[in-house]
This record gives structure tokens, C-alpha cells and sequence, in this order.
């Protein structure tokens, strides 16, 4: 009757410790437009750096912001505010691309002597994405997310020189999605 | 498949229950090196998990009962078969609904007894089991926000069927109560081979499995063995 009292015991121990659950939300919940930036050069001024601006966000601040232009990739959220359950639904996102340049000149100062003169400046492109946003519960703690689908990319070229889609599927944060050539 | 995180805690009660197990034995395992005494069949126990309700009637939001069905070889391999049935509700604290209708669960499995040739009818189990459950799961007032956009309005992601299968590999004890009747529990360290997740969503509440992501299960049966066979030792020659 004693090893009955025992393994009644450890019975009830095993039973509390296996409601045992899970640690709050671990997964990734949100799936980044991953872009490569990549410099081909330019004989007149040097980029420097640039950050990126997305109209109608809700944040103050900048999202998305790069401190050299050499950085090699950078991640944007795509507007996926119309999710539509098993729907498919499409999304277009427009961002503003601020270019940091600086150029530096050669003038002859009242003394007769060669002097460098830099300027910085801030040039923007616009560029627009246009994609397909599926909605994806993932658990009870993390709750959904949002897989894109890119379509096509329209831009201007003041800085950029060509936007290339070369994974269309964004479903996680690591993953690069297009190059971006300046 | 995710591999355990197993927390201090856990493996420290395991190791509770082990040394009180050790403590209760009177035999030696030099016992387990003997020839089995019993003859081949020794009877069909029938038991019914009664963890889950309990756990329910305690505010658990989902989980089932189920019947095992078990044939006595050698006293010492125990086949079986189970088949429950498993149901699931929540709202969460972000105000997420899902529900789970009720769904069959079928397992399929090996305990292997370590006590085989002892006249008590006292066991220690290792057990492996393979199930498999087809259910369906509704997700209510599914809201995305990433921290930069608006976040959604509502949405839902209705009937979602999921096919799931998974290993269960444990261990337990069962002793006897009174005459034909059994008690004992079982835990398990439980793996998906198929998790099941459909274009929309990952499973929730797997019937028969339990919580996704939880990887310890626990069943705690009553058994009745059925009085047509009784155990029969056999001389050792």
C-alpha cells in the first residue's frame, strides 16, 4: 500500500509539471522586404549613406534607416494593412529613398592656391513596390503574420540606377528579396 | 521535429521519481538478466485515460479522453491500441478565438515491462507509440500589427483541416489496486513526423498530441484486466 501512496504521488508531481507550457512568443512574426544595395560608382559625387522613409507610416521616426551605403542589406515592411483572412489580397508600399552625396570641387581661392571644396547634399528617388499579402497564424502566443508575394517595383532614377526582383516570396527576415544598383 | 528543451525543474522531478521508484523495489536487477517465467499470453487489459478530463475540470482549454487496449506477452511486451477523442477552445490574452470540434485520435504502440519476472503485479514501462489524428481548427479575430503599418482590421482563418502524426517515446508505472484493477501513468516526450499545417495556419491543439509545442504529454489510466486469462508462470527448466 506504501509504493501505491508513492506512485500516486509521483503521479500527481508528473501531472502539474507536464501543464509545463510554452515561453511566450519566440517565433519571427514579421516577414521583411529584404533588399542588397549594391554601389556601381559614379564619376561626379559619392553616396555616403542613405535612409528610407515610408509615407503613412505610423511611426515618427524613420523605419528604416542605413548609416553607409555600403551597408550590404537592408529590410523594409510592406503595408499589409488589408489582409483579408484566406484571401489574397493585393498591396502596393511607397518609400522615399534619401541619398546623402557629397562632392568635392577644385577652386582657386583670391591667393592663387587650389582648394578643395566638398558639398553634401540629399537627392531622393521614390520607389514603389506592388505585391499579394497572405495572411499566416502561427501560434497562440506570436498570433499571425503576413507572407508577401512582389509583383513588380517602379522607381525613379535621380540615384538608382536599377531595382532587380530576385526572390519574389517574402516569408521570414533574412532572406534577400531584390538588388538595389546606384 | 523540435528537439526538448527540458527545464531544471523537470529533470530534477524526474529524478525524484526515479530514486522513490528505486526506493519502493525489493528486488535487485540481477532479476532482469533471468529466462521470463510467464507463459506467452497472460490477458487483455482495457484502460481509460483520465488525465485530460481532469486537467479540464481544472480550466485546461483543451484536451479528450481515450480507451487502450493492451495484450499481455510474457509479461513483459505489451502491445496496444488506443483511440480517443479530443476537443479544444481558447480566447488569448490579445483576444485571438480558436476552436477545435471535437476529433478522433488513433496511437499505436510497445510498452516494454522491466519487471516481467516478478510475482507482483507491479510494472515499470518504457513505451513507444505512433499516432495520428485528422481534426479541423477556426481562427477568430486575427489582428496583424508590425509595429510600423496600422494594424489590420479582424480577420478570421476558418476550417483548416490538419492531418498530424507524431512518436511518443516515455515511460511509466502501473500497479495493482484491487484484484482486476490497474492503475498507472505514463509520460511521454512527444515529436511531430508531420506537423499537418495547411497554406493558413499551424495547428494550435492537436487532439490525442496536445498543445503545439508543448513536447512532454502525460496519460494516467485505469486499467481493467479482463478476468477470461490470468497470468501463468511456467516451471524453468
Amino acid at each position: 500500500m506504501g509504493k501505491n501512496i508513492i506512485y500516486s504521488l509521483s503521479a500527481a508531481l508528473m501531472l502539474t509539471l507536464t501543464s509545463c507550457g510554452n515561453d511566450g512568443c519566440t517565433d519571427a512574426t514579421v516577414a521583411y522586404n529584404t533588399g542588397t544595395i549594391i554601389s556601381e560608382g559614379n564619376e561626379d559625387y559619392v553616396v555616403k549613406s542613405f535612409y528610407v522613409f515610408a509615407p503613412g507610416s505610423i511611426s515618427d521616426t524613420l523605419p528604416q534607416t542605413m548609416a553607409s551605403a555600403t551597408d550590404k542589406t537592408f529590410q523594409l515592411k510592406l503595408d499589409s494593412r488589408n489582409v483579408s483572412g484566406t484571401d489574397i489580397t493585393s498591396g502596393e508600399t511607397d518609400f522615399l529613398f534619401f541619398f546623402i552625396t557629397q562632392t568635392t570641387d577644385s577652386i582657386v581661392n583670391d591667393e592663387g592656391e587650389k582648394v578643395a571644396v566638398v558639398t553634401n547634399d540629399t537627392i531622393i528617388d521614390n520607389v514603389k513596390f506592388y505585391y499579394e499579402n497572405q495572411m499566416f497564424f502561427l501560434n497562440i502566443d506570436c498570433g499571425c503574420t503576413v507572407y508577401h508575394f512582389l509583383d513588380s517595383v517602379n522607381y525613379t532614377d535621380n540615384i538608382i540606377k536599377k531595382i532587380e526582383i530576385v526572390n519574389p516570396e517574402i516569408t521570414n527576415e533574412a532572406t534577400p528579396n531584390f538588388n538595389l544598383y546606384f | 521535429m523540435r528537439l526538448p528543451q527540458i527545464s531544471t525543474c523537470i529533470f530534477s522531478a524526474l529524478m525524484l521519481v526515479a530514486s522513490l521508484s528505486a526506493s519502493a523495489q525489493k528486488k535487485t536487477s540481477a532479476m532482469s538478466n533471468k529466462k521470463p517465467e510467464y507463459e506467452v499470453f497472460n490477458g487483455i487489459l482495457v484502460g481509460v485515460n483520465i488525465a485530460d478530463p481532469i486537467l479540464r475540470a481544472f480550466g485546461q482549454a483543451y484536451g479528450g479522453s481515450d480507451v487502450v487496449v493492451e495484450a499481455n506477452i510474457y509479461n513483459r511486451f505489451f502491445p496496444e491500441f488506443t483511440m480517443g477523442i479530443g476537443s479544444g477552445k481558447i480566447t488569448s490574452e490579445d483576444s485571438i478565438h480558436i476552436k477545435v470540434p471535437a476529433a478522433m485520435y488513433f496511437k499505436i504502440g510497445m510498452s516494454y515491462n522491466f519487471k516481467f519476472n516478478s510475482e507482483q503485479n507491479n510494472y515499470f514501462v518504457v513505451t513507444a507509440r505512433y499516432g495520428f489524428s485528422s481534426y479541423k481548427s477556426d481562427f477568430y479575430d486575427l489582428k496583424y500589427n508590425d509595429g510600423s503599418w496600422p494594424v489590420s482590421s479582424p480577420q478570421n482563418i476558418l476550417n483548416q483541416k490538419f492531418n498530424s502524426h507524431w512518436v511518443e517515446v516515455g515511460g511509466g508505472i502501473r500497479v495493482q489496486v484491487y484484484r482486476n484493477l490497474y492503475m498507472g501513468w505514463n509520460v511521454q516526450y512527444r515529436f511531430f513526423v508531420q506537423e499537418g499545417s495547411t497554406k493558413y495556419a499551424n495547428p494550435w491543439y492537436v487532439p490525442g498530441y496536445g498543445r503545439n509545442g508543448n513536447t512532454l504529454g502525460l496519460t494516467y489510466n485505469v486499467y481493467y484486466q479482463l478476468p477470461f486469462w490470468s497470468k501463468k508462470k511456467r516451471v524453468i527448466e
